[in-house]
């Protein structure tokens, strides 16, 4: 692992030498320059966000050229976009990071809901990366606030202890799947970005790719169930699919040598462990 | 403490530009904790796993700097929930303005999970804690590099490494009876990624490659003491022990990955989408396993002393993903929205596993021999879904939006026998469609500070591939949020998704109710508050097949959560008071009360100075199995210094 972290690292190095001999551009901090001598308080406020001239943001690129408002400083006098409007002025230069996240899948924008209402882009508390309002999960949660309820069940992904935040699974800028769910390089689902143990392909695999996913059986933002499962009683959750078969559905009716009224049946992953799919056994106990 | 590599990781990262440069602001929560856990340590761990020692809850630092005063333009870091915490997370953000952009992501995830009543009871009723457990790590790290942020055309390179090791311990099934195995896995994930994004004029877009490989080595023994195994009666007059066993499986996959997206703005009025993603997975395992004992099998109607297995696994599972989306504005206040996504899965698999059992004695008594078996696997599937849509929002003035959409998603699923006999071999094969209309419409409302959304879904599907699929759903949700007087916000939210399926047989039926409500106090200087409460209903019904006697029960889910928070802030001087308490009363098929508090205060003991007391208290309560139940409490004290 060390040597490809450091061939990575190379890499990377090396790009970032590259880089300057094909690098351009124009300097903002003159243009900003008027207006910061009035507004020095926001040139304090605008330290440690990129919205600066040295990143190529002037004043202007937000608020218009407000020539009017140097000659008469009140408020209507300058451009203070908000909702569609502040969309547009952020667009004018975050456009291009849309390929990157977005992918035209805006949700959020679809149901008025724009960039000024979770981002500051004056930074006042530092710990809002990036620029967020408040910490991630309690922005999510003041609109979404039924996820909130469902995060203090006690199986759950711990949010809020620095590891995992709603933006790990889905992209607030729309993703490519379901929910606005982030996807895997491959397409894949978002649980698969960390959980690759169980990516697969498996020889004999079970419902995930083939009829269903992991939310078929598991629930994501928490649940009263062991394993953030579906049913409190595994055998519950397995033998609602297999067990009978009409009009052709897909699964099997177990064998009848599995007496359920035997506490040792009653439990399917006590020998059906590799429940998430095996290379050696089909059916899936090891 | 669990992760100290990465707190020293995040703090020698944090020490680079400190050294080199002035600080800019930074802020550091720092301090240690303590816990008191009685009951279920295990219930405790699986549900919260904090730990006690050194606390990082919260690092930032941020450099920014005119261009050209030196390397970076800017620097951040931001880290939380190192050390006495179950998840850290380490980002670094370095920017050289119009050169390069370099983002870090680094996560410690701890996994414990060892829960009495999972997959308990056993074999004989009776609970065995600890039989199933996990306690594994994950880390992961993704780094990318992109170069001339602010050209029209950014290359990129990233790297990406998952990796998840640890004990955990398993059941196995052997001969007539259960055992207990120590696992270890080591398992690593690695990701390549180079590519480029582009904006120029009308069109924007990125291509990115990127190569994947997974390498997994699993090494299981018999678990100390679990030689007799869960079964503590003879089978047909034999105890089913065993004396040793071991297994290993190397895994190995590698996945090239091509993703490519373009938007092009064709008109003012008019956004043509198209993105494709491809996968190929190619992988293989080799694995080994031999155990010795004292064993039944029905199987083969003999005893036997133990199994000398050896298999090879190949498999490969090319994917793809195609989509083609229009975005129109015919008119200012009308947007239309098409779209058209195509899936497609395959997968081939070949096993070819070769079993010895050893020492096979006939149920009869007598001919002692040793018997083999040779398992040739074929296995194939092929899934392919197509999916059309449409939406058209309309504004019906600055505030208003009412939109409505059709979705129709046609699922073709071919399955060739052998896959997925989970159970009974045989009769598994077969193709599969379904087709699920979706119709949809909604509106959305904003004034400022205020807004309320509403949205009603209707799917029908002509048939299920697995039982639990839907043949109707509806589902309707709502939200308001906004202040009802200056200083007091309320929030609501509520859900109701109803699914149902009467074919014959199955009779499948689900009804899920949420509802949210929160108040609070905000813009009070030095004081906040906030009460929420929250509900969760949920009703499902299912008829199975017992495998005993052929007959059908009901298969009956039942989950009735009240949620209830209270949280106060106050703030005199140069002290901050802070108090919660929260509850979650679940009733139905699995009963349990969790309640927390926590009370903390901070003072300012200089100009960047804070020195922070907390005390949290989390109790946990199932009234059908008191085992699980556990008392936590955690007192910290921690030093808050920001410039």
């Amino acid at each position: 692992m060390i040597s490809t972290l450091k061939g990575a690292i190379g890499a990377m190095v090396l790009a970032a030498v590259l880089a300057p001999l094909l690098a351009g551009g124009e300097d903002a901090a003159a243009k900003s320059e008027a207006c910061l001598d009035c507004h020095d308080e926001v040139n304090e406020v605008l330290t440690g966000t990129i919205h600066t001239p040295a990143f190529g943001v002037s004043c202007q690129s937000c608020h218009g050229e407000g020539l009017a408002h140097i000659d008469d400083p009140l408020p209507e006098n300058i451009v203070l976009a908000a909702g569609e409007q502040a969309l547009d002025a952020c667009l004018s230069c975050h456009s291009g990071d849309m390929p990157r996240s977005g992918h035209g899948q805006d949700v959020h924008a679809a149901a008025k809901v724009y960039c000024g209402d979770c981002h500051q882009s004056h930074e006042r508390e530092a710990a809002s990366f990036p620029l967020l309002k408040t910490p991630q999960t309690d922005l999510c949660v003041s609109c979404h606030n039924d996820l909130r309820a469902m995060a203090r069940k006690p199986f759950t992904h711990k949010l809020g202890h620095g590891g995992m935040e709603c933006a790990s699974c889905h992209d607030p800028h729309g993703g490519r799947g379901k929910d606005s769910l982030k996807t895997v390089l491959g397409g894949g689902s978002a649980c698969l970005e960390c959980h690759a143990e169980l990516k697969g392909p498996f020889v004999f695999e079970h419902v995930t790719g083939i009829a269903g996913d992991c939310l078929s059986c598991h629930e994501p933002h928490g649940s009263a169930n062991p394993r953030q499962l579906k049913r409190a009683n595994v055998r519950q959750l397995c033998l609602e699919c297999h067990s009978i078969l009409p009009g052709g559905t897909f699964g099997s009716q177990p064998p009848a040598t599995h007496d359920l009224r035997s506490p040792r049946y009653r439990d399917c992953a006590a020998c059906h462990t590799a429940v998430h799919g095996s290379s050696r056994s089909p059916a899936l106990l090891k | 403490m669990r992760k100290p590599d990465a707190l020293a990781f995040s703090l020698a990262l944090l020490a680079l530009p400190l050294a080199a440069q002035p600080v800019q602001r930074h802020q550091v929560e720092l301090g240690v904790q303590s816990q008191d856990i009685s009951g279920s340590t295990d219930v405790y761990r699986s549900q919260i796993n904090e730990d006690e020692g050194l606390l990082l809850r919260g690092l930032t630092y941020t450099l920014n700097r005119p261009e050209g005063d030196g390397f970076l333009t800017r620097f951040h870091v931001d880290a939380a929930g190192f050390a006495a915490s179950p998840n850290g997370r380490l980002r670094v953000a370095a920017d050289r303005a119009r050169v390069f952009s370099f983002r870090l992501d680094y996560k410690e995830l701890s996994h414990f999970n060892a829960l009495p009543g999972y997959p308990d009871p056993g074999v004989d009723g009776e609970i065995i804690p600890g039989r199933r457990a996990v306690d594994r790590t994950r880390r992961f790290l993704d780094m990318e590099l992109e170069l001339m942020p602010q050209h029209w055309l950014r290359p990129l390179i990233g790297f990406r490494w998952n990796d998840y090791s640890g004990p955990a311990r398993t059941t196995y099934h052997a001969g007539e009876d259960e055992f207990a195995l120590d696992a270890d896995l080591d398992e690593t994930e690695t990701e390549f990624r180079a590519g480029f994004s582009f904006s120029r004029g009308a069109f924007q877009g990125e291509l990115i490659q990127g190569w994947r490989a997974l390498e997994s080595d699993e090494r299981l023994t018999l678990a100390p003491g679990a030689e007799s195994g869960a079964l503590e009666r003879p089978v047909l007059g034999v105890d089913n022990t065993l004396e040793s066993l071991e297994r290993t499986v190397d895994a190995e996959l590698d996945a090239p990955v091509t993703s490519a997206f373009v938007r092009a703005q064709a008109h003012p009025r008019l956004a043509i989408l198209g993105s494709y993603i491809y996968a190929d997975q190619d992988g293989e395992s080799v694995s080994s396993e031999r155990f010795l004992g004292s064993l039944t099998s029905f199987q083969l109607r003999r005893f036997f002393g133990g199994v000398d297995e050896s298999a090879r696994a190949e498999v490969e599972s090319p994917s793809w993903r195609g989509e083609l989306r229009a975005e129109a504005r015919p008119v200012d206040r009308l947007q239309a929205k098409l779209g058209y996504v195509a899936r497609h899965r395959e997968l081939d698999g070949r096993a070819l596993t070769d079993l010895l059992y050893l020492d096979t004695i006939a149920f009869g008594g007598g001919e002692p021999r040793d018997l083999s078996a040779l398992l040739n696997a074929e296995t194939h599937m092929e899934r392919d879904e197509d999916q059309f849509e449409a939406t058209l929002h309309c504004d019906l003035g600055p505030r208003l939006r009412a939109w409505t959409g059709w979705t129709r998603l046609s699922q073709d699923i071919e399955v060739d026998a052998d896959l997925a006999q989970i159970v009974t071999p045989g009769g598994q094969e077969g193709v599969f469609e379904r087709e699920i209309d979706r119709v949809s419409a909604g509106v959305d409302y904003r004034a400022g500070r205020n807004g309320f959304s509403a949205s009603w879904q209707s799917d029908d599907a002509d048939r299920a591939v697995v039982r639990t699929d839907y043949l109707d759903r509806r589902r309707v949700s709502m939200q308001a949020h906004g202040l009802v007087r200056e200083n007091l916000r309320l929030a609501g939210r509520c859900l109701w998704t109803k699914s149902d399926n009467d074919t014959p047989q199955i009779v499948y039926e689900s009804d899920q109710r949420q509802l949210a409500l929160d108040f609070e106090i905000v813009g009070v200087k030095n004081f906040d508050m906030r009460l929420s409460y929250g509900v969760y209903e949920i009703d499902s019904e299912a008829l199975y097949l017992q495998p005993q006697n052929f007959q059908f029960a009901q298969s009956i889910h039942k989950e009735t959560g009240d949620e209830f928070e209270l949280s106060l802030g106050l703030e005199v001087g140069r002290c901050r008071v802070e108090g919660e308490y929260a509850s979650y009363d679940n009733q139905g098929a699995l009963s349990f009360k969790l309640d927390r508090w926590k009370m903390g205060a901070s003072v300012r003991i200089a100009a960047q100075l804070d020195a922070i007391v907390e005390a949290r208290v989390q109790q946990y309560e199932e009234p059908g199995l008191p085992v699980a139940d556990y008392d936590a409490e955690h007192y910290a004290f921690l030093l808050r210094w920001r410039r």
